[in-house]
């Protein structure tokens, strides 16, 4: 059976896009680095990936110019087919702004505000622990994850607070259920206080999904933690930790539908 | 209490007005001719304005002399002349301005500070430029989750 092929849509200032291709192939499938103004009919991939870094240098507010170019509104018609698209850090940024998550209207329904942080204003990295807070297939990124399973990832941003203003939203993602992972501490216990919620997020969210959970805005890197000698705390050694199984069921959904 | 009204611009072509005015030309708001960005920071304080003024815009951290230009509000009635100004901030208090002013830069006057970005629109005719300035705030320049924004009658001019 063919790899799934995963395009890593790289828009001038995003950083990210070498590791985050590096995950989908550790993960078993194959994937190309595309640049946001490529004449490639991208209708050909099976996934796409929306890496971290600056878009656009986050000029006006992170992800928004991103959010507006051509390439989304294709990504955009991709999804809606049932492509799995998965947005990191800036990527979650530009899904978010382009009003793909969490797309229950035709709108900008939420936002990823400045990090509410009591020890540092703007950026902030660190290492954070997140749960898997639905059952295992409620998205393409999550078949492979047990419900309440920890991943422990980096963070590196200065806007990653999930907000909206909109206090029925909230209600209606929880129904939904697509409210995906949560910020927690390391036995799982999601507390909304500092740091085990490092950026002030509304219940702790750190990644929510569209509806059919194809699509999925994530803050936290997955990509940089893949492998043990990533982790400061781990062996130094080429074996690969529980974050591989974002993308290896991203691969596995794909396979599924076909 | 006096107020003051600072706002500060690049010396230099402005990279963020740019992108966003490009990306507005390609969501097809072609009347808009010009636009441009500045900072804006309101303070209330007591004692003497001009005495303020003069020490706030000696204040680095809002100003750089290298490249910032900057100017103190003016009244002008700028909606006839088809230019609009529109401010957005940041919703909820932000008290890390006051407290660097006051505690650590010697403005013990001050009362308080607010900050935002000031966006002014040059449009092509004046028909209707208010109602197109208010849905490029809110298509672009906003986002309503976590930011507000007000139409200023008042243009400034660096």
């Amino acid at each position: 059976m063919a790899k799934p092929n995963i395009a890593v849509i790289w828009f001038p200032g995003n950083n990210c896009e070498a590791e985050t291709l590096s995950a989908v192939k550790a993960a078993g499938m194959d994937g190309s680095i595309l640049r946001w103004n490529t004449n490639e009919d991208i209708s050909k991939y099976n996934g796409f990936v929306i890496p971290g870094g600056w878009a656009y240098e986050d000029r006006i507010r992170a992800g928004v110019i991103a959010a507006k170019d051509p390439v989304m509104k294709m990504i955009k018609e991709e999804a809606q087919k049932g492509k799995p698209v998965l947005g990191i850090c800036n990527g979650a940024q530009v899904l978010v702004e382009s009003g793909i998550i969490p797309g229950l209207k035709d709108k900008v329904e939420m936002a990823l505000a400045p990090n509410i942080n009591p020890i540092i204003s703007g950026y902030y990295n660190a290492w954070v622990w997140i749960k898997n807070a639905q059952t295992k297939n409620r998205t393409a990124f999550t078949g492979s994850l047990e419900k309440n399973e920890v991943l422990h990832l980096p963070i590196a941003h200065g806007e990653g607070r999930f907000v909206t203003k909109d206090k029925g939203l909230i209600k209606q993602l929880i129904k939904n259920r697509q409210i995906i992972f949560q910020y927690c501490d390391n036995s799982g216990k999601v507390e909304n206080k500092f740091p085990t919620n490092p950026n002030g997020s509304m219940l702790n969210i750190a990644a929510v999904s569209n509806i059919a959970g194809n699509v999925m805005a994530i803050m936290p890197h997955p990509e940089r933690a893949i492998w043990q000698r990533q982790h400061p705390e781990l062996e130094k050694a080429d074996k690969l930790t529980n974050s591989i199984k974002l993308f290896s069921s991203m691969k596995e959904s794909i396979r599924n539908k076909k | 209490m006096a107020t003051a009204e600072l706002f500060v611009g690049l010396k230099v072509p402005d990279n963020v007005a740019l992108t966003a005015f490009h990306t507005l030309h390609s969501m097809g708001y072609n009347s808009l001719k010009n636009l441009e960005r500045q900072d804006y920071y309101k303070f209330e304080f007591s004692g003497d304005k001009k005495a303020f003024e003069k020490k706030i815009s000696q204040v680095d951290i809002l100003i750089n002399a290298n490249k910032h230009k900057f100017s103190f509000s003016s009244e002008d009635n700028g909606k006839n002349s088809g230019r609009i100004s529109i401010l957005v901030q940041n919703l909820g208090t932000d008290s890390r301005l006051l407290r660097t002013l006051k505690e650590r830069l010697g403005f013990k006057n001050l009362k308080s500070a607010e900050r935002g970005v000031l966006w002014t629109m040059h449009f092509d005719g004046h028909a209707n430029s208010e109602d197109t300035a208010v849905e490029i705030a809110k298509g672009l320049l906003m986002n309503e989750n976590y930011q507000t924004f007000k139409v200023l009658s008042r243009q400034n001019r660096l």
